[in-house]
């Protein structure tokens, strides 16, 4: 009973609230509404629909595909059987090393859509690191 | 969208500008004040305003007939706000609002003074986005599905918003401004 007072009482409160704001409402000067409108109209508008490029999905996408490759690429080398990976046991999914029997190296390419930067990535299978003299 | 409205968009996107003028002027009166409302500033909402108005012109290609234009161009007005907060957060101009106003009445001019003090309190309680939701829905009266477009959230976020932002508001009435509270006789 007591919150149903207090709610009709603070719907009152915004009521006045509302009036109040109401009461401080302006409109434009007609000469200033007409210069707004002059400036607003003096393009054109854009023959093509706004970009609303959704630019977290590209993140997260771009994460994705970089765990997916760091994970496929980790299973070429380190030799992961299916055996080994207990999900996977019973699963016909083929793991990265099974595409490929005989492949030496794997190359992946990145590219932004917004920049058009690549980014190449060449895995070899039977790298060895060198160090020079 | 009315059919007026619907036909006025095709011919301003068929490059008659005259057109947009008709489109625009039945809310000529709301971009300003929502502006002001969000900024507390009418230069600003000038500002604001003139910027959605450029905007909606320039981009009214991607408006989709089937919504309401009027929250597609309170969306456009929102994120001309937030990115001139982002800007900039003129703390000093929130003071302009608290200065007397012209009025032949000095009584009338104390109590305006006073209600425009008030509403500044109160909305001074609320995060930006929480201020957003409660002009829209509970000044503007905009529906939470209109409400939740033009500020491009869910229904749910909308609900979650306004509820945190009324809180806020009922513990500022009920601390500083308790006469709000009480009933009319």
């Amino acid at each position: 009973m007591k919150k149903q007072k207090m709610s009709g009482d603070f719907k009152a409160a915004l009521a006045r609230l509302r009036a109040a704001a109401r009461e401080e409402e302006r409109d434009w000067q007609d000469a200033e509404w007409r210069a707004a409108l002059r400036l607003a109209t003096s393009g054109k508008p854009e023959t093509q629909p706004a970009k609303t490029f959704p630019k977290r999905r590209l993140v997260w996408a771009s994460a994705g595909a970089g765990l997916l490759l760091i994970g496929l690429a980790a299973s070429h080398f380190l030799g992961l059987r299916r055996e080994s990976i207990p999900f996977l046991a019973g699963s016909k999914v083929p793991l990265a090393e099974e595409f490929h029997e005989d492949q030496e190296m794997i190359s992946m390419t990145l590219i932004s859509p917004e920049s058009g930067l690549r980014i190449y990535w060449y895995l070899k299978k039977n790298f060895q690191w060198e160090e020079g003299e | 969208m009315d059919e007026r409205e619907s036909r006025l968009v095709e011919e301003v996107l068929r490059g008659n500008s005259e057109a947009f003028d008709p489109l625009v002027t039945p809310y000529r009166k709301l971009l300003l004040n929502m502006a002001y409302k969000l900024s507390r500033n009418w230069e600003d909402a000038k500002e604001i305003s003139q910027e959605t108005l450029l905007r909606a012109f320039r981009y009214l290609r991607s408006f989709d007939p089937e919504r309401s234009f009027k929250t597609w161009l309170l969306q456009i007005l929102m994120n001309v706000w937030r990115r001139s907060l982002a800007r900039s957060v003129p703390a000093e101009k929130l003071q302009q609002v608290a200065s007397p106003i012209s009025s032949d009445n000095p009584l009338e001019s104390r109590l305006q003074t006073e209600t425009r003090s008030q509403i500044i309190a109160c909305l001074e309680e609320l995060s930006p986005r929480e201020k957003e939701v409660f002009l829209l829905r509970d000044l503007e009266e905009l529906n939470v599905r209109e409400t939740a477009r033009a500020l491009g959230i869910s229904s749910l976020s909308v609900r979650v918003r306004l509820s945190s932002a009324r809180k806020k508001i009922r513990a500022k009435i009920e601390k500083d401004y308790p006469h709000l509270l009480e009933s009319r006789r």
